[in-house]
């Protein structure tokens, strides 16, 4: 059966105010937030860095989530959402590599130090296209999203263990900015942190939500187109 | 329990016996990280004074390039002539089947490891007295973590177009805590016989074997059993 798409009143509105969220966000980051003593305008770099870090979190928190419940109960949303959260999570921690260096050039006189933070965001981007290699060069889909499922379990387990591997051996990377006693984060700073996470959450779910309806249309198109050929593809 | 160890027997005992038949995987393996061991010589100066401080990462890069190549012929040996489709149908459990292709590729690995040890201590000129019982340990807990990843990987991989290429692709950067753990460790025995410079490693070595065991033993059944 073709599908029609539903007509979804409330999506417009919701890229809307991700949009508007993410140029407040911008706003904050540039003009609100106090210039930083050492670092100068710099240090703004640091409210794209950071939120983009937390995001490729997220979503491959979700793809883990999605595809330990699609192992268990077979359900092609299960996979479609684990796929689609793990091509977002791949944009958001390339951008993490790409922010960080420029940050680090000026500031630590190097690109790229090999320091735990610096090399579990390499290792997880490497684990997430290899996810994403599977995905796409599997012979069969379906097995593809079974195989992938499981590397997918295999390889958020192992990040947590690369980081504390990495930092008993050596460490670079400024630790938790907020949390430390001395001094810590002035107040505007935090809030502009506080407004990109937000709104980069909010990108993040609009972007889950058009890709995973995608991947769905997609999903349905070759289902259809393999059923009128008699099941072969 | 008996008879899942009479399973398990009687899969390695096949592995070993194709292999005792063929001699093609150890042979290739072997050779493989000797050529390693030439290409590294140029990339690193490795003159008898420092050799000590090269020697530890050239190892494990070595053992790390010969176990991805291995494990992808241990694997394609099952799919050739649908092997893989017997043992499936065969009332043998995956789990089962996971455990006897860890230990038949962890086998391979150590035998290879024997004839590679002696000629990489020879070619760099290393001290006899580091081969004692804290290095036999992390050797043995570092492959194990290779045979551990590589065996479930090596599955996944067999089913891609890219084949071969995909399981360095997947297995190394999972892999890392091990390589690193593996090298320090090593470098430790080779600076000092002091225990609390190399226990550590060996316990992250241990930490990591047992959890990624756990987790592929639970997961092969979903790569193979369809």
């Amino acid at each position: 059966m073709p599908h029609k798409p539903n007509k979804r009143f409330w999506l417009l509105p919701a890229i809307a105010a991700s949009a508007v969220l993410m140029a407040f966000a911008g706003w904050m980051a540039l003009i609100f937030a106090p210039t930083e003593q050492s670092m100068g305008d710099l240090q703004r770099i640091f409210y794209f860095h950071v939120p983009s870090a937390w995001i490729s979190f997220l979503a491959f928190f979700i793809v883990c989530m999605a595809s330990i419940a699609y192992l268990v109960n077979r359900n092609p949303k299960w996979d479609l959402l684990a796929a689609s959260s793990a091509e977002i999570g791949v944009l958001f921690i390339t951008l993490v590599l790409i922010t960080g260096p420029l940050w680090a050039k000026p500031r630590w006189n190097t690109y790229w130090t090999w320091d735990a933070r610096l090399t579990t965001s390499l290792i997880l981007w490497m684990i997430y296209i290899g996810y994403l290699f599977i995905r796409s060069f599997t012979k069969m889909q379906a097995r593809g999203s079974t195989l992938a499922a499981v590397y997918g379990i295999i390889g958020f387990v192992d990040v947590p263990i690369v980081y504390f591997s990495i930092r008993w051996w050596r460490n670079l990377h400024p630790g938790a900015v907020i949390a430390s006693s001395s001094g810590g984060l002035a107040t505007e700073m935090l809030i502009a942190l506080l407004a990109a996470l937000l709104a980069f959450t909010s990108l993040y779910a609009v972007l889950l939500y058009l890709w995973y309806q995608y991947l769905h249309l997609e999903h349905q198109l070759y289902a259809w187109k393999s059923n009128r050929s008699g099941g072969f593809e | 329990m008996r008879a899942i160890i009479q399973q398990m027997a009687a899969l390695i005992g096949k592995d070993l016996r194709i292999e005792s038949r063929g001699k093609d995987l150890l042979l290739t393996m072997t050779m493989f990280s000797l050529t390693l061991i030439v290409v590294f010589n140029f990339t690193f100066d490795a003159e008898s004074a420092q050799a000590y401080l090269v020697a530890p990462g050239i190892l494990w890069a070595a053992i790390a390039f010969a176990s991805s190549t291995g494990m992808n012929r241990t694997f394609n040996r099952e799919q050739e002539e649908s092997c893989i489709q017997g043992l499936i149908l065969s009332p043998i459990d995956p789990g089962t089947l996971y455990c006897a292709k860890f230990v038949s590729n962890l086998i391979f690995l150590l035998l290879c490891e024997t004839i590679f040890l002696p000629v990489f201590w020879v070619l760099f000129d290393l001290p006899w007295r580091v081969l004692q019982p804290p290095f036999w340990l992390l050797l043995f807990f570092g492959s194990a973590g290779f045979a551990v990843v590589g065996t479930i990987f090596s599955a996944i991989a067999a089913e891609s177009r890219a084949k071969e290429l995909m399981l360095p692709i997947l297995m190394l950067p999972i892999l890392v805590p091990v390589i690193l753990a593996a090298i320090n460790g090593t470098q430790a025995i080779f600076e000092s016989g002091n225990p609390t410079n190399w226990q550590p490693w060996i316990r992250l070595l241990v930490g990591f074997d047992v959890i990624f065991f756990v987790l592929a033993f639970l997961l092969y059944p979903f790569v193979v059993g369809e």
